[in-house]
């Protein structure tokens, strides 16, 4: 598939760009359309990656919170053991998604991705690290409760308002808001309902984010926002 | 009619090929691959296009290798990015009917007349 122009035959591949000017309305609809198409295949889809996230923090953290309740039948390895597994489904998708949006890209949009990528992946690195140090020193299994679901929560949240700061997307920003105000709500409410606070109004607020973003786009198409764009 | 547009870019072909070029932000390039896929052409008769653009200053092919895989990365020029700003310009001028005289009342030539023509 990584074809490079000097050793490929002309004749092979998808067609030939259709060439000749158009009509001054045909070549601006051109424009919109072909921006568009980049748009959508360069960048995140939102509803993708909140989708996801959405119903893992929703099952998984509702797995925990059966677990914790007598009688349920869960016991409480198998629901972490869920709950790993649905949180490792939601790195796999996110870094093939993101992968491919960014394949090809280099200059200043790569080295972002990039050290947005490593935001992510070392700010989680040491949430994990502070839960298996809490572990191993013999922490509760109520302080364990809060703190591995209230830092990472926690973690989320800050790195989505700030990444909703830089990037002035207003939606995200609100979202992060909503997701620490979720993580301070589940810490108060003990070790006793933090895991249910986390599955519906963490859990919940993702999926709800990610139906917004999708009316958004279903009812503009082509939100580009790049300079430029014709009217 | 088309006097006024640059026919380096007045092309079906290199039209699409500066907008996606210019739908990225500045200083970013794309690999020939995938700006082959993005705009669903040949090797070959992208190619041509990009030779054309390149002649005219408007796009830059950087040719390296990663490792020992030699690697094509295109991206559009400062000067390519103005002159698909002034493409677009003329066109938006085409499209727009010149201000109605004195006491025009066409929805039409209203909406037009009143819609934005830039974003910045």
């Amino acid at each position: 598939m990584q074809a490079h122009p000097e050793n490929v035959d002309p004749a092979d591949g998808p067609a030939d760009l259709a060439d000749g000017p158009a009509d001054p309305a045909a070549m601006a609809a051109l424009v919109a359309a072909q921006r568009a198409h980049v748009v959508r295949s360069t960048n995140p889809d939102a509803r993708l990656l909140y989708g996801v996230w959405g119903a893992a923090w929703l099952v998984g953290f509702g797995l925990l919170w059966l677990a914790d309740r007598s009688g349920s039948g869960l016991t409480v390895g198998a629901a972490y053991a869920g709950f790993g597994a649905l949180m490792l489904v939601g790195v796999v998708v996110t870094a093939v998604h993101l992968t491919r949006r960014s394949s090809g890209l280099s200059g200043s949009s790569k080295a972002q991705r990039q050290m947005l990528g490593w935001t992510w992946g070392l700010s989680f690195s040491a949430v994990a690290a502070l839960n298996t140090s809490l572990g191993m020193s013999g922490a509760s299994d109520q302080v364990m409760a809060v703190v591995t679901s209230v830092v990472p929560a926690l973690v989320v949240g800050a790195l989505y308002m700030a990444g909703g700061a830089v990037w002035g997307d207003s939606m995200q920003f609100g979202l992060g808001a909503w997701i620490c105000v979720a993580a301070a709500a589940g810490a108060l409410s003990g070790p006793a309902h933090v895991h249910l606070v986390m599955a519906v109004a963490g859990g919940g607020g993702l999926l709800i984010g990610a139906l917004v973003y999708h009316l958004r786009v279903t009812r503009s198409p082509s939100r580009a926002r790049r300079p430029g764009a014709p009217s | 009619m088309s006097a006024d547009l640059d026919p380096v870019i007045h092309s079906q072909a290199r039209l699409r090929i500066m907008t996606t070029l210019t739908a990225l932000p500045a200083g970013d390039r794309l690999t020939f691959p995938r700006l082959q896929q993005l705009l669903d052409a040949t090797a070959g008769n992208l190619s041509t296009h990009l030779r054309k653009l390149e002649d005219a200053g408007y796009v830059e092919v950087v040719k390296s290798f990663r490792g020992r895989v030699p690697s094509t990365e295109v991206g559009a020029t400062r000067d390519g990015r103005r002159a698909f700003e002034d493409y677009l310009a003329a066109l938006q001028a085409l499209l727009t009917p010149p201000a109605a005289p004195a006491a025009r009342t066409d929805p039409e030539a209203d909406r037009s007349a009143t819609s934005p023509q830039e974003e910045r």
